[in-house]
């Protein structure tokens, strides 16, 4: 895994730093301003796409990621990359979001100094959603929300049915109030809606029919009555029109009978006038008539007969009109007697029916058997009996009118009543979906609860062991977290603390505790989800941590680490950069980075060199060029050394009351050689299979080192005046060279000292070394 | 997969307690639960009420 910046934060030119994939866990070591904020700054960058530790910041109201690209550089050139196994992803700023190609393989989840107490004293809402996402189930979650709003919108829907069901009643009111307003007294409602349903649609659809029948035939009668009259009368008066030309013509007729005979004479002496055109005399009678004469006598012949011809005319004209007539008349007669045929059959049918009243029809209208008996003379006796139909006429049209409006109330009432019932219907059947509804959302909530506190619970289990492990012995138990018990999506945390139930940790630790709480809980949360996917980065959380508890905390971490993708902490601390150099600490499984000066042009740089003093030693001996670091690496492995080795066999140190408890290699060398310890001390090298390969005594070796003590003493640091009095390169070698001597007898290839306590001697942890005796005596 | 172990199982037998829901349907609600597809409580619960009737009307009848 291998993490490259450019142009980020206090990061200028690229820089890169690697962790090893077979390490669970790295530290990195820098002090204060080396860069390890930005360096998990980078990598929050990337994986979660935030500005890491800019977001908890004020920025006066400006941008937080803008704010990420370098002070000299611009926000194009800055790039975060990040290779884990084969795959790189790639991230930089867009205009002002970050833009992230490709998906990183995995989680990072950073826990600051500044936010390792949040968890404990945040409050309980806050709380939960800090860990919500640990004990949530979404989908769960999400539903049972969806199900409460379900529950609210049917409770709307059956307010609103309600207020449907109030308006059915209103229309059922208002209905029985406008249909019984003309009774005296009015019926009860339930009475009222009995009589209305009493009847069928159908019987009341069907007195209608008989109603309307006898009211459409009534008012055909009526409707023609006048023509039939009109033509009786046209007829009449056709009848005699044609009487009095007939009359006319035979009188023209009469008086036109000697004309005749004389107009034929005129026409046989106009005949011979025109012949013999000189006679002036008539050729018959020798009367002298003149040609004017003629031609007048002649005209008023062709009057006479015209007129004739006229009157004619006039009686072919009023035959004509009176066949009309005729015609007309006799139509309207067959159309009356169908009406009244018509008229009868409905009376009939209405009269059928005993309860109604139905007043009779007249004599007139039940006597034709035909339409030819409906001369003017029946007509004229039925125009007598008119106003006897008025009865019948009025009371059809009362029952029609009764029968109409009730079908309508019928109608209505069905219509309300069948609203009603589904009104009804509807709204049972909504309070059983509520119902339903709310059971689920129930069962949802409980297991949402059950699972939330059983997964708490088993991080409180979890968190309380990590805890004890770094504070064994003190009276903090049942330290737990879990959702509160009636607010919804709150989490409390409490313990019994010195015998005090439910106390909360924040009023009774000390800050030291608080901050290990806090740790421990967001490992143990951190552990509860998918943790071999997730990279923790422990950004300075362990600051506060004192020297006693530090390298329980230590092992704590490295134990833990195994269960994620990757642990790494950052620290300034620098106890534990002294313990990890000198093997205080376990070194196996750990990536150790330190970071060297932060500058603004160089950005962040690793301290380069071996990750123990040892390795550093071998470095320096073997290069043998610097002969003060030398005799000072030799002087720092040997005070390790010594200091197992005073301390193993319990030897006598100076004393110091009141002040650090600090001593020099005389003091370790003086403190070794009382007591006849060391020509005791011997060694033994196994291998896998546990046989000797190697043994020795440690006395020739260590009095090569304290022979060369005063080397170092001159060399390293003190008596610097006497430098160059001798071959310091030389003599720092050979101090170099017996120091690993030393190292080679009693370390393995860990460096690890046989600091574990056998039957009858000391061995390291793979029991590749011993060191005997167990004890001095 | 959208919820914890056993908890489908569970379910299940809780939403069929007192009739609350069909068999089928309650297999329906862990299905969808567990596939992260939101459920559609109202045409869910107008099935359980029309399953319901019918049996019901069955029994009227």
């Amino acid at each position: 895994m291998k993490l490259t910046i450019e142009a980020f934060r206090g990061v200028n030119e690229e820089f890169s730093i690697a962790f090893d994939p077979k390490s669970h866990l790295s530290i990195i070591y820098g002090e204060n301003g080396s860069g390890k904020t930005t360096i998990s700054d980078a990598l929050e960058f990337l994986f979660n796409e935030t500005a890491g530790s800019l977001e908890e910041k004020s920025l006066d109201g400006k941008s937080r990621i803008p704010a990420l690209v370098h002070a000299k550089r611009q926000k194009k050139d800055l790039r975060v990359e990040w290779e884990d196994g084969g795959g790189v992803v790639k991230a930089r700023i867009g205009s002002t979001k970050p833009q992230v190609i490709g998906t990183p393989a995995g989680k990072l989840h950073t826990l600051s100094r500044k936010n390792i107490t949040k968890l404990i004293d945040e409050t309980p809402t806050k709380r939960f959603e800090r860990i919500q996402e640990f004990v949530n189930v979404p989908d769960l979650d999400r539903e049972e929300v969806e199900l409460r709003n379900f529950i609210s919108q049917q409770k709307q829907l059956q307010e609103s049915q309600v207020r449907s069901a109030q308006q059915v009643e209103a229309d059922l009111d208002q209905l029985y109030q406008r249909a019984t307003q003309d009774q005296t007294p009015p019926p009860k409602r339930e009475a009222w809606m009995k009589s209305i349903l009493s009847e069928s649609d159908e019987t009341t659809k069907e007195h209608l029919e008989i109603f309307e029948n006898l009211h459409h035939e009534i008012t055909r009668l009526r409707n023609d009555f006048v023509p039939l009259k009109n033509a009786y009368t046209d007829h009449e008066k056709r009848q005699e029109e044609l009487t009095d030309a007939q009359k006319e013509l035979t009188r023209l007729v009469a008086e036109s009978t000697d004309d005749f005979a004389d107009a034929l004479d005129t026409l046989e002496q106009a005949k011979l006038l025109f012949d013999r055109s000189s006679r002036d005399a008539c050729p018959i009678c020798d009367t002298v008539l003149t040609r004017k004469e003629l031609a007048e006598k002649v005209s008023a012949k062709l009057l006479r007969l015209k007129t004739l011809t006229a009157q004619s005319a006039k009686i072919k004209e009023a035959e004509i009109a009176f066949r009309k007539a005729v015609s007309a008349q006799e139509t309207l007669q067959q159309g009356f007697f169908g009406i009244i045929r018509k008229l009868i059959l409905a009376h009939e049918a209405a009269a059928e029916e005993a309860s109604w009243q139905l007043p009779p029809l007249v004599d007139s209208l039940l006597k034709p058997t035909e339409a030819a008996h409906l001369t003017a003379g029946w007509f004229q006796t039925l125009a007598g009996e008119a106003s006897k139909l008025t009865p019948l006429r009025e009371y059809v049209e009362a029952q029609k009118t009764k029968l109409q409006q009730r079908q309508e109330v019928q109608n209505q009432l069905r219509v309300i009543l069948a609203r009603k019932r589904d009104t009804r219907k509807e709204h049972a059947e909504i309070g059983r979906m509520i119902d339903k509804a709310d059971g689920i959302a129930r069962i949802l909530r409980d297991h949402r609860i059950k699972h939330a506190n059983d997964t708490l619970s088993a991080i409180s289990e979890d968190f309380a062991k990590l805890y004890h492990t770094i504070h064994p012995g003190e009276e903090i138990e049942n330290i737990r977290l879990y959702l509160h018990p009636t607010q919804k999506n709150a989490a409390r945390f409490d313990g019994t603390l010195f015998g005090n139930e439910e106390m909360t940790p924040v009023a009774c630790l000390s800050e030291s505790h608080l901050d290990t709480l806090g740790l421990c809980l967001f490992l143990a949360l951190q552990k509860k989800e998918n943790p071999k996917n997730t990279i923790v980065y422990l950004d300075d959380a362990i600051a506060s941590v004192d020297e006693a508890h530090m390298e329980r905390l230590y092992k704590l971490l490295l134990s833990e680490a195994k269960h994620f993708r990757h642990v790494i902490i950052t620290s300034h601390y620098q106890p534990l950069r002294f313990k990890f150099r000198w093997g205080l600490i376990s070194q196996a499984n750990v990536n150790f980075i330190e970071l060297g000066s932060w500058t603004l042009d160089r950005g962040i740089i690793l301290a380069k060199g071996p990750n123990s003093e040892i390795k550093f030693l071998r470095k320096y001996v073997a290069e043998a060029e610097d002969a003060a670091t030398i005799a000072a690496k030799s002087g720092l492995v040997l005070e390790r050394i010594f200091d197992f080795l005073t301390g193993v066999y319990q030897c006598r140190l100076p004393r110091n009351p009141g002040a650090e408890q600090r001593w020099t290699l005389d003091h370790y060398k003086a403190g070794l050689q009382t007591e006849g310890l060391v020509p005791l001390l011997r060694y033994e090298h196994l291998d896998e299979t546990g046989a000797v390969i190697a043994s020795g005594q440690l006395e020739a070796l260590l009095k090569d080192v304290f022979s060369r003590l005063q080397f170092r003493n001159a060399i390293g640091c003190h008596y610097k005046e006497l430098a160059g009095y001798f071959d310091e390169i030389g003599e720092a070698v050979k101090l170099g060279q017996a120091t690993l001597a030393l190292v080679d007898a009693l370390c393995d290839h860990r460096d690890d000292l046989p600091e574990r306590k056998s039957d009858s001697f000391w061995t390291n942890r793979g029991k590749s070394r011993r060191l005997y005796p167990l004890a001095k005596n | 997969m959208a919820l914890p172990q056993n908890m489908p199982a569970n379910l299940e037998k809780e939403l069929t307690k007192n009739g609350l829901l069909d068999t089928s349907l309650a297999k329906e609600v862990t299905a969808e639960l567990e596939a992260g597809r939101p459920i559609k409580w109202n045409l869910l619960l107008a099935k359980q009420l029309e399953l319901e009737k019918g049996g019901t009307d069955e029994a009227n009848d």
